[in-house]
Protein backbone atom coordinates (compact mmCIF):
# COMPACT_ATOMS: atom_id res chain seq x y z
CA UNK A 1 0.00 0.00 0.00
CA UNK A 2 0.68 3.89 -0.08
CA UNK A 3 2.09 4.93 2.63
CA UNK A 4 0.73 9.00 2.16
CA UNK A 5 1.12 11.59 4.92
CA UNK A 6 -2.77 10.85 5.31
CA UNK A 7 -2.70 7.34 6.00
CA UNK A 8 0.29 8.49 8.58
CA UNK A 9 -1.72 10.73 10.20
CA UNK A 10 -4.91 8.16 10.50
CA UNK A 11 -2.36 5.66 11.52
CA UNK A 12 -1.09 8.05 14.55
CA UNK A 13 -4.58 9.48 15.51
CA UNK A 14 -5.66 5.58 15.83
CA UNK A 15 -2.28 4.79 17.64
CA UNK A 16 -3.22 7.19 20.17
CA UNK A 17 -6.09 6.19 20.66
CA UNK A 18 -5.18 2.70 21.08
CA UNK A 19 -2.50 3.92 23.82
CA UNK A 20 -5.07 5.86 25.34
CA UNK A 21 -7.56 3.06 25.92
CA UNK A 22 -4.96 0.90 27.32
CA UNK A 23 -3.72 3.36 29.74
CA UNK A 24 -7.46 4.21 30.82
CA UNK A 25 -8.11 0.38 31.32
CA UNK A 26 -4.62 -0.15 33.13
CA UNK A 27 -4.77 3.21 35.87
CA UNK A 28 -8.83 2.54 36.07
CA UNK A 29 -8.46 6.64 35.51
CA UNK A 30 -9.96 8.78 32.60
CA UNK A 31 -6.88 9.51 30.12
CA UNK A 32 -6.83 12.09 27.62
CA UNK A 33 -4.76 12.45 24.41
CA UNK A 34 -3.04 15.65 24.81
CA UNK A 35 -0.69 15.39 21.90
CA UNK A 36 -1.21 13.05 18.79
CA UNK A 37 1.26 13.52 15.74
CA UNK A 38 3.51 11.95 13.09
CA UNK A 39 6.20 13.55 11.79
CA UNK A 40 9.43 13.47 9.57
CA UNK A 41 11.85 14.70 11.88
CA UNK A 42 15.77 15.77 11.94
CA UNK A 43 18.22 14.79 14.50
CA UNK A 44 18.22 18.40 15.59
CA UNK A 45 14.27 18.11 15.86
CA UNK A 46 14.04 15.08 17.66
CA UNK A 47 16.26 16.09 20.45
CA UNK A 48 14.04 19.26 20.61
CA UNK A 49 10.45 17.00 20.59
CA UNK A 50 11.56 14.94 23.40
CA UNK A 51 13.36 17.46 24.87
CA UNK A 52 16.59 15.80 26.25
CA UNK A 53 15.67 13.75 29.07
CA UNK A 54 17.99 14.10 32.29
CA UNK A 55 18.46 12.37 35.68
CA UNK A 56 15.02 13.54 36.28
CA UNK A 57 13.18 11.81 33.92
CA UNK A 58 12.37 7.92 33.64
CA UNK A 59 12.81 6.08 30.23
CA UNK A 60 11.63 3.35 28.63
CA UNK A 61 12.91 2.07 25.36
CA UNK A 62 12.17 -1.63 23.09
CA UNK A 63 13.26 -2.09 19.92
CA UNK A 64 10.62 -2.57 17.13
CA UNK A 65 11.26 -6.28 15.83
CA UNK A 66 9.59 -6.74 12.87
CA UNK A 67 8.11 -4.68 10.22
CA UNK A 68 9.88 -1.24 9.73
CA UNK A 69 13.21 -1.04 11.98
CA UNK A 70 13.00 1.58 14.98
CA UNK A 71 12.14 1.95 18.48
CA UNK A 72 9.21 2.65 21.37
CA UNK A 73 10.43 4.89 24.03
CA UNK A 74 8.48 6.01 27.09
CA UNK A 75 9.05 9.30 28.75
CA UNK A 76 8.24 10.53 32.08
CA UNK A 77 9.27 13.23 34.51
CA UNK A 78 10.54 11.21 37.38
CA UNK A 79 8.01 12.49 39.85
CA UNK A 80 5.21 12.17 37.35
CA UNK A 81 6.65 8.52 36.91
CA UNK A 82 5.97 7.88 40.83
CA UNK A 83 2.85 8.89 40.57
CA UNK A 84 1.90 6.35 38.06
CA UNK A 85 3.14 3.16 39.95
CA UNK A 86 1.01 4.65 42.63
CA UNK A 87 -2.01 4.41 40.15
CA UNK A 88 -0.95 1.18 38.56
CA UNK A 89 -0.25 -0.46 41.93
CA UNK A 90 -3.55 0.56 43.15
CA UNK A 91 -1.53 2.64 46.07
CA UNK A 92 -3.26 6.43 47.14
CA UNK A 93 -0.88 9.26 45.83
CA UNK A 94 2.50 9.88 47.05
CA UNK A 95 3.38 6.21 48.18
CA UNK A 96 5.89 5.37 46.21
CA UNK A 97 8.86 7.64 46.94
CA UNK A 98 11.68 5.51 44.65
CA UNK A 99 11.86 3.19 41.79
CA UNK A 100 11.84 0.00 43.31
CA UNK A 101 12.32 -3.43 41.07
CA UNK A 102 8.29 -3.37 41.25
CA UNK A 103 7.96 0.12 40.25
CA UNK A 104 10.80 -0.51 36.85
CA UNK A 105 8.81 -3.95 36.17
CA UNK A 106 5.33 -1.75 36.08
CA UNK A 107 6.61 1.11 34.08
CA UNK A 108 8.50 -1.42 31.59
CA UNK A 109 4.67 -3.23 31.39
CA UNK A 110 3.06 0.38 30.74
CA UNK A 111 5.38 0.80 27.86
CA UNK A 112 4.76 -2.73 27.02
CA UNK A 113 1.22 -2.38 26.86
CA UNK A 114 0.73 0.92 25.24
CA UNK A 115 3.22 0.56 22.65
CA UNK A 116 1.37 -2.61 21.49
CA UNK A 117 -1.86 -1.28 21.48
CA UNK A 118 -0.13 1.90 19.26
CA UNK A 119 1.75 -0.53 17.26
CA UNK A 120 -1.51 -3.13 16.58
CA UNK A 121 -3.14 0.05 15.25
CA UNK A 122 -0.22 1.06 12.63
CA UNK A 123 0.04 -2.59 12.31
CA UNK A 124 -3.61 -2.57 10.85
CA UNK A 125 -3.23 0.58 8.85
CA UNK A 126 0.35 -0.19 6.89
CA UNK A 127 -0.89 -3.47 6.24
CA UNK A 128 2.45 -4.92 7.93
CA UNK A 129 3.16 -7.36 10.90
CA UNK A 130 4.97 -5.06 13.27
CA UNK A 131 6.19 -5.94 17.33
CA UNK A 132 7.88 -4.66 19.70
CA UNK A 133 10.73 -6.33 21.59
CA UNK A 134 11.56 -6.88 25.81
CA UNK A 135 11.22 -3.50 27.19
CA UNK A 136 13.91 -2.23 29.40
CA UNK A 137 14.99 1.17 31.28
CA UNK A 138 17.88 3.37 29.73
CA UNK A 139 19.65 6.34 31.17
CA UNK A 140 19.41 10.31 29.98
CA UNK A 141 23.12 9.15 29.05
CA UNK A 142 22.17 6.25 27.09
CA UNK A 143 19.42 8.63 24.84
CA UNK A 144 22.15 10.93 24.13
CA UNK A 145 24.64 8.20 22.85
CA UNK A 146 21.87 6.73 20.97
CA UNK A 147 21.54 10.14 18.95
CA UNK A 148 25.49 10.20 18.62
CA UNK A 149 25.21 6.97 17.25
CA UNK A 150 22.49 7.55 14.63
CA UNK A 151 24.16 10.64 13.65
CA UNK A 152 27.46 8.71 13.01
CA UNK A 153 25.90 5.83 11.52
CA UNK A 154 23.68 7.89 9.06
CA UNK A 155 24.78 11.21 9.16
CA UNK A 156 23.85 14.67 10.68
CA UNK A 157 21.37 15.07 8.07
CA UNK A 158 19.25 11.72 8.44
CA UNK A 159 15.49 11.83 9.20
CA UNK A 160 13.28 9.56 11.36
CA UNK A 161 9.71 9.69 11.27
CA UNK A 162 8.26 10.37 14.89
CA UNK A 163 4.98 9.15 15.95
CA UNK A 164 4.20 11.35 19.15
CA UNK A 165 1.51 10.25 21.64
CA UNK A 166 1.14 12.16 24.75
CA UNK A 167 -1.27 10.69 27.34
CA UNK A 168 -2.89 12.81 30.37
CA UNK A 169 -4.26 11.00 33.16
CA UNK A 170 -6.22 13.17 35.53
CA UNK A 171 -7.90 13.81 38.65
CA UNK A 172 -5.27 14.28 41.16
CA UNK A 173 -2.77 12.25 40.03
CA UNK A 174 -2.29 14.41 36.66
CA UNK A 175 0.76 12.29 35.23
CA UNK A 176 1.87 13.04 31.57
CA UNK A 177 2.98 10.11 30.10
CA UNK A 178 5.39 10.62 26.54
CA UNK A 179 5.02 7.53 23.96
CA UNK A 180 7.62 7.81 21.28
CA UNK A 181 7.67 5.35 18.27
CA UNK A 182 10.33 6.26 16.13
CA UNK A 183 11.50 4.58 12.72
CA UNK A 184 14.90 4.83 11.63
CA UNK A 185 17.50 1.95 10.91
CA UNK A 186 19.91 3.48 12.67
CA UNK A 187 18.59 3.79 15.60
CA UNK A 188 17.16 -0.04 15.84
CA UNK A 189 20.58 -0.77 15.33
CA UNK A 190 21.63 1.04 18.26
CA UNK A 191 18.79 -0.40 20.44
CA UNK A 192 19.98 -4.36 19.04
CA UNK A 193 23.53 -3.63 20.43
CA UNK A 194 22.73 -1.76 23.56
CA UNK A 195 20.98 -5.27 24.28
CA UNK A 196 23.75 -7.35 23.40
CA UNK B 1 -5.36 -27.21 41.53
CA UNK B 2 -1.93 -25.55 40.29
CA UNK B 3 -1.74 -22.17 38.06
CA UNK B 4 1.72 -21.08 36.58
CA UNK B 5 2.05 -17.48 35.99
CA UNK B 6 4.45 -16.95 33.14
CA UNK B 7 5.73 -13.42 32.49
CA UNK B 8 9.15 -11.85 32.43
CA UNK B 9 7.27 -8.88 34.09
CA UNK B 10 6.72 -9.24 37.96
CA UNK B 11 4.63 -6.29 38.15
CA UNK B 12 2.02 -8.08 35.33
CA UNK B 13 2.47 -11.94 37.61
CA UNK B 14 1.61 -10.09 40.92
CA UNK B 15 -2.01 -8.73 39.38
CA UNK B 16 -3.00 -12.17 37.60
CA UNK B 17 -1.40 -13.70 41.09
CA UNK B 18 -4.04 -11.20 42.94
CA UNK B 19 -6.72 -12.09 40.50
CA UNK B 20 -6.20 -15.67 41.01
CA UNK B 21 -5.82 -15.76 45.18
CA UNK B 22 -9.18 -13.54 44.92
CA UNK B 23 -11.13 -16.04 42.36
CA UNK B 24 -9.28 -19.16 43.94
CA UNK B 25 -8.31 -18.45 46.81
CA UNK B 26 -7.05 -22.75 47.26
CA UNK B 27 -5.56 -22.64 43.94
CA UNK B 28 -1.66 -23.01 44.22
CA UNK B 29 0.12 -20.57 42.55
CA UNK B 30 3.96 -20.81 40.22
CA UNK B 31 5.57 -18.30 38.70
CA UNK B 32 8.27 -18.20 35.83
CA UNK B 33 9.85 -15.02 34.33
CA UNK B 34 10.56 -16.83 31.60
CA UNK B 35 10.00 -19.46 28.59
CA UNK B 36 12.78 -22.23 29.84
CA UNK B 37 11.34 -21.60 33.78
CA UNK B 38 8.06 -22.46 32.33
CA UNK B 39 8.98 -25.36 30.78
CA UNK B 40 10.82 -26.40 33.92
CA UNK B 41 8.16 -26.27 35.90
CA UNK B 42 5.68 -27.62 33.83
CA UNK B 43 7.48 -30.52 33.72
CA UNK B 44 8.10 -30.96 37.37
CA UNK B 45 4.89 -29.53 38.97
CA UNK B 46 2.23 -30.44 36.32
CA UNK B 47 0.31 -27.12 36.75
CA UNK B 48 -3.53 -27.42 35.39
CA UNK B 49 -2.95 -24.24 33.66
CA UNK B 50 -0.42 -22.00 32.56
CA UNK B 51 -1.00 -18.13 31.45
CA UNK B 52 1.68 -17.25 29.33
CA UNK B 53 2.75 -14.29 27.66
CA UNK B 54 4.10 -14.04 24.40
CA UNK B 55 7.43 -11.54 24.73
CA UNK B 56 9.53 -13.16 26.92
CA UNK B 57 13.74 -12.82 26.93
CA UNK B 58 15.09 -16.46 26.01
CA UNK B 59 12.43 -18.76 24.85
CA UNK B 60 9.10 -16.92 24.21
CA UNK B 61 5.74 -17.56 24.24
CA UNK B 62 5.42 -19.36 20.84
CA UNK B 63 8.72 -21.35 21.45
CA UNK B 64 6.84 -22.75 24.63
CA UNK B 65 3.69 -23.66 22.90
CA UNK B 66 5.53 -25.19 20.50
CA UNK B 67 6.92 -27.48 22.87
CA UNK B 68 4.31 -28.08 25.51
CA UNK B 69 1.34 -26.63 23.69
CA UNK B 70 0.02 -30.09 23.31
CA UNK B 71 0.01 -31.88 26.21
CA UNK B 72 -0.51 -28.09 28.51
CA UNK B 73 -3.57 -26.09 29.23
CA UNK B 74 -2.40 -22.82 28.32
CA UNK B 75 -4.18 -19.33 27.95
CA UNK B 76 -1.96 -16.89 26.28
CA UNK B 77 -2.03 -13.38 27.85
CA UNK B 78 -0.47 -10.65 25.77
CA UNK B 79 -0.06 -7.36 24.62
CA UNK B 80 0.52 -8.60 20.88
CA UNK B 81 -2.59 -8.40 19.04
CA UNK B 82 -2.10 -9.36 15.57
CA UNK B 83 -4.31 -11.64 13.87
CA UNK B 84 -1.13 -13.92 13.12
CA UNK B 85 0.27 -14.43 16.13
CA UNK B 86 -2.77 -15.30 17.82
CA UNK B 87 -4.10 -17.75 14.84
CA UNK B 88 -0.11 -19.23 15.45
CA UNK B 89 -0.86 -19.60 19.66
CA UNK B 90 -3.71 -21.30 18.90
CA UNK B 91 -2.78 -23.67 16.45
CA UNK B 92 0.17 -24.23 18.52
CA UNK B 93 -2.78 -25.48 21.15
CA UNK B 94 -3.62 -22.94 23.17
CA UNK B 95 -7.04 -22.67 24.64
CA UNK B 96 -7.59 -19.08 24.30
CA UNK B 97 -5.83 -15.43 24.12
CA UNK B 98 -6.26 -12.42 26.22
CA UNK B 99 -5.24 -8.79 25.13
CA UNK B 100 -3.20 -6.59 27.49
CA UNK B 101 -4.55 -4.78 28.95
CA UNK B 102 -7.17 -6.67 29.92
CA UNK B 103 -10.59 -6.70 32.14
CA UNK B 104 -10.27 -9.16 34.94
CA UNK B 105 -13.56 -10.93 34.25
CA UNK B 106 -12.11 -11.95 30.92
CA UNK B 107 -9.84 -13.51 32.60
CA UNK B 108 -11.81 -15.31 35.33
CA UNK B 109 -14.14 -16.48 33.07
CA UNK B 110 -11.96 -17.57 30.41
CA UNK B 111 -10.53 -19.94 33.53
CA UNK B 112 -13.61 -20.96 34.40
CA UNK B 113 -14.11 -22.17 30.71
CA UNK B 114 -11.17 -23.83 29.76
CA UNK B 115 -10.88 -25.54 32.77
CA UNK B 116 -14.51 -26.34 33.11
CA UNK B 117 -14.91 -24.66 37.24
Amino acid sequence: MDITPEVLETAAQQGAKGASDALAMMTSKQVIVSTSRVEELSLSGLVEVINTPDENNIVAYSQVLTGVPGAALLLLERQEGLKLIDLLTGSPPGTTHELDDMGQSAIKETLNIISNSHINALSADFEMDMGIDVPNLITALNVAEAIDYVAEESGENTTLYVFETILTVEEQYQVNVGLYIIFNPSLAQFIKKMKE
Amino acid sequence: MKFLLTDDSAFMRNILKNLVAESWPDVEILEAGNGNDCIDIFRTQHPDLILLDMIMPGKEGIDVLEEIGSEATVVVISAVGQEEMINDAKDLGAKDFINKPFDKGRVTSTIKTVLGI
